[in-house]
């Protein structure tokens, strides 16, 4: 006992140095990764339940608020609380915070965005002295009497905490209300069926790519050297172009009046164009071509490691090569198709442009509704909310396959 | 052995060229006998790969054709033809655990479960593996592996059992303990074995019979003892067993006894057999090691100086001068005589003219 102690504290020791090299070797990346990778992961999840906008214009009110409840209908906030409402109102320092409240407050029902701002503009040509007579709360009422409803209250109470569950409920078509937590209503669902059409796409060309590529891959490890490396050039290029040119390259051949058309008219197989383009055919064939060589790639690196003896050696046992297949080769691509198939699906749930080009409204994928909340609605929360929702439906399915094929396997490890 | 009614295998002027060109077999014809261990040894590129893939059915014979009981098989698949087989790197299923391994040609004849089982368990008593079943081929050693491929190309019960150099990645003391081992499954199955090795000793030890492979042609064919002392070309004789050679004229031959003189004016006698009557005008005089005796050195002796030593334990590898230029190496035992040579002194040497073999140098 003693003497095996001993023995892993002078291992320990010993090997101090080496593990101090590998730490500092290690670094840069480290670092890299924390700061370019980690660092905004870390800032999106907080961004998707980080609510500041009404704690930022209403200091005094959320305080004032503080703990009540407006469950009844007749209930309304005290005195205290209006003439708190009033002092924010006039001591804001620019309309734009107000501007940012408004939008938040506006997300619980629309119309008030148009009550805070018109409250605000009469609010900023008073001064301090006329608050000192009445009552705030008749002045509220005067501007808005929605200030004197109760389920305006209950509103602004729920939207005020620093933190929300808001976006990441209304991601999955949810919300908060007093009895708890409901689907929001039927017209209004839209993002559920976004997440399960994002993975629909990624998953139908993911497995069109294993499809279109199991055999090529088996191909290309079987032919000859030339044969090989026309093939692996192929698969290439679609990496060596850009992105950009190869889907206006797709809207080329494939549009009403493109080569595809017009060839299938001259030869007379068909004698009205069809319809390639901008619905979702369009957007399979461009995708799968494009992720093709993220399926095709691990699978030729798995298959070329599988010496052809291991089939021979089936046959020599009695196996038809159609059992062997089965029974010996398809076992043993298993890691290809994993790793493959998963790299493709996860680069395909988070496509953007390629479904913006040559997609119709119907195709549109998670990632240009992150893009559209971020950039033209300014909505950081709901863009938040729904990566989160794209990264967490891509780990599911990670799961799903190292479940199915093994962690070891997916990573290629055997 | 009744050769020709226990025939299993007839190779019949087969030739195979993989690339139109040139060809990789010349003309092979062989019959392997039922029962029997054949090994087909030869240098690396002899085509030894090459006849036992046209046999398994992985490979067809460009001309000629193989029988089996008397039927062509040309047009029977590899997995009908039902020889199990043992590949160099024993190809065992690398996602499948030993007990499967051992399943599979049983799976493939849709035999059912419960035989499956008592034909592995048999298996694997044979190659004593027990406690292993369940283990990954990647979890074993490299003695247990092959054993299990050898254990899975025989747990169908084949008539034949090819093999292509399945202890060439072992070392020495693995290698002689299998070989030891393949034999006594040989012996106590019954089944026909073709094996191929390009190691000698080991096609000595192991064989029925041994084909001798050069550049696509059988050499020649036999048992061990016969290709050891009555080989039949120059080649046979130094591929097979350590050889001196000593290169001359021949004078005469008297009573199947050739004269031949060497280089520095000594002349050696040897066996003219397979000199079928000839004379030509170069000889090879080829004799063994240990065919070569030491003795006093005498007018009637040959004669040598002593110009190394190397002690092998039971044995002592003496090397020998000649007059001229020509060298010898000598095997005898380590005993007293053999220990009280000493480097730089002269000894006189002599074999029997039966075990020197003249042959005709091209
Ligand atoms: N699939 C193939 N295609 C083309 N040439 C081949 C092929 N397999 C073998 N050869 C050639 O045929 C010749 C005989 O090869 P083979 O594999 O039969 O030799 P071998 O006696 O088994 O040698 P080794 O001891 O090295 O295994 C070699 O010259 C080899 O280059
Ligand atoms: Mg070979």
């Amino acid at each position: 006992m003693d003497a095996s102690e001993s023995l892993a504290v002078a291992h320990h020791r010993s090997s101090r140095r080496k593990r101090m090299v590998s730490v500092l070797l290690l670094l840069p990346l480290v670092s890299y990764t924390a700061v370019f990778f980690l660092l905004p992961i870390g800032m999106m999840l907080y961004r998707a339940v980080s609510n500041p906008e009404l704690i930022d214009a209403f200091p005094r009110t959320v305080q004032a608020l503080n703990h009540r409840s407006f469950d009844r209908d007749a209930d309304l906030p005290e005195e205290t609380v209006f003439k708190a409402l009033e002092q924010d109102f006039i001591k804001a320092t620019s309309l734009g915070v107000i501007g940012d409240a408004a939008r938040r407050l506006n997300y619980e029902n629309s119309g008030y965005r148009s009550l805070i701002m018109t409250t605000a503009r009469y609010y900023r040509k008073r001064t301090q002295t006329i608050l000192q007579a009445g009552s705030a709360r008749e002045r509220l009422e005067a501007v808005d009497n929605r200030w004197t409803t109760p389920v305006l209250w209950r509103d602004f109470q729920r939207a005020s905490p620093a933190y929300t569950p808001y976006y990441l409920l209304a991601a999955l078509d949810l919300k908060q209300t007093p009895e708890g937590i409901e689907r929001v209503p039927a017209h209004q669902r839209v993002n559920l069926d976004l997440t399960l059409r994002t993975l629909k796409i990624a998953s139908i060309v993911s497995l069109s790519c294993l499809i279109l590529g199991f055999p090529l891959a088996a191909l290309m490890v079987k032919a000859s050297r030339t044969i090989q490396i026309v093939l692996l050039l192929a698969v290439m290029l679609p990496f060596w172009t850009s992105l950009l040119a190869r889907t206006s390259a797709w809207i080329v051949v494939l549009q009403e009046k493109g080569l595809l058309n017009t060839l299938l008219m001259r030869l007379g197989v068909i004698d009205q164009p069809i319809a390639l383009i901008f619905n979702s055919i369009g957007v399979y064939i461009v995708m799968v071509h494009i992720l093709l060589p993220f399926t095709v790639l691990p699978l030729y690196n798995v298959m070329k490691g599988i010496p052809s003896h291991y089939m021979r050696a089936s046959e020599s046992m009695g196996g038809h090569p159609i059992r062997g297949f089965f029974y010996v080769y398809l076992p043993l691509t298993l890691t290809g198709i994993g790793s493959g198939t998963l790299l493709t699906f996860i680069v395909a749930a988070g496509y953007y442009v390629t479904p913006t080009l040559v997609g119709s409204a119907r195709e549109q994928m998670l990632g240009y509704y992150i893009a559209f909340y971020t950039n033209t609605t300014v909505n950081w929360g709901m863009a938040s909310a729904l990566g989160i929702v794209l990264i967490a439906g891509v780990l599911m399915v990670y799961l799903l396959a190292a479940r199915l094929v093994g962690i070891r396997q997916i990573a290629g490890l055997r | 052995m009744n050769k020709t009614a226990d025939t299993l295998i007839q190779f019949s002027d087969v030739q195979k060229s993989y690339d139109g060109k040139s060809l990789v077999i010349k003309n092979l014809s062989l019959s392997i006998f039922k029962g029997e261990f054949l090994t087909l040894l030869g240098a690396s590129g002899s085509g030894k790969t090459t006849t036992l893939m046209m046999l398994a059915g992985f490979e067809s014979p460009t001309r000629g054709e193989i029988r089996m009981r008397g039927k062509p098989i040309e047009h029977v698949p590899a997995h009908q033809r039902g020889m199990g087989m043992v590949f160099q790197n024993y190809a065992l299923f690398p996602h499948m655990s030993v007990a499967e391994n051992l399943a599979y040609p049983l799976k493939m004849r849709r035999m059912d479960r419960t035989e499956r089982d008592i034909k592995v368990k048999r298996a694997i008593d044979m190659v004593q593996l027990h406690g292993m079943e369940q283990r990954r081929p990647t979890e074993l050693s490299g003695g247990q592996q092959q054993r299990v491929a050898l254990a899975r190309a025989m747990v169908f019960e084949p008539d034949v059992i090819l093999m292509d150099e399945p202890l060439g990645a072992l070392d020495k003391n693995l290698r002689e303990h299998m070989q030891y081992e393949i034999k006594q499954l040989h012996r106590s199955l019954g089944v026909t074995v073709v094996y191929v090795t390009h190691d000698q000793s080991e096609a000595l030890t192991m064989s029925d019979r041994v084909a001798v492979f050069h550049k696509g042609d059988i050499a020649q064919i036999g048992s061990p003892s016969t290709l050891y002392e009555r080989p039949n070309t120059a080649y046979v004789a130094n591929f097979i067993g350590e050889n001196n050679t000593l290169t001359g004229t021949p004078a005469l031959v008297e009573n199947g006894c050739c004269h031949i003189s060497l280089a520095g004016g000594v002349t050696v006698k040897g066996s003219a057999s397979h000199l079928n009557g000839y004379l030509p005008k170069q000889v090879e005089l080829i004799i063994r090691p240990e065919k070569i005796r030491l003795t006093e050195a005498s007018e009637t002796s040959y004669r040598a100086v002593v110009t190394d030593k190397v002690y092998l334990g039971e044995h002592i590898r003496v090397h020998l001068q000649l007059a001229n230029e020509h060298k010898l190496v000598v095997r005898v035992a380590n005993d007293q005589a053999s220990r009280n040579l000493q480097c730089g002194h002269i000894t006189g040497f002599r074999w029997d003219v039966a075990d020197a073999h003249a042959f005709p140098l091209n």
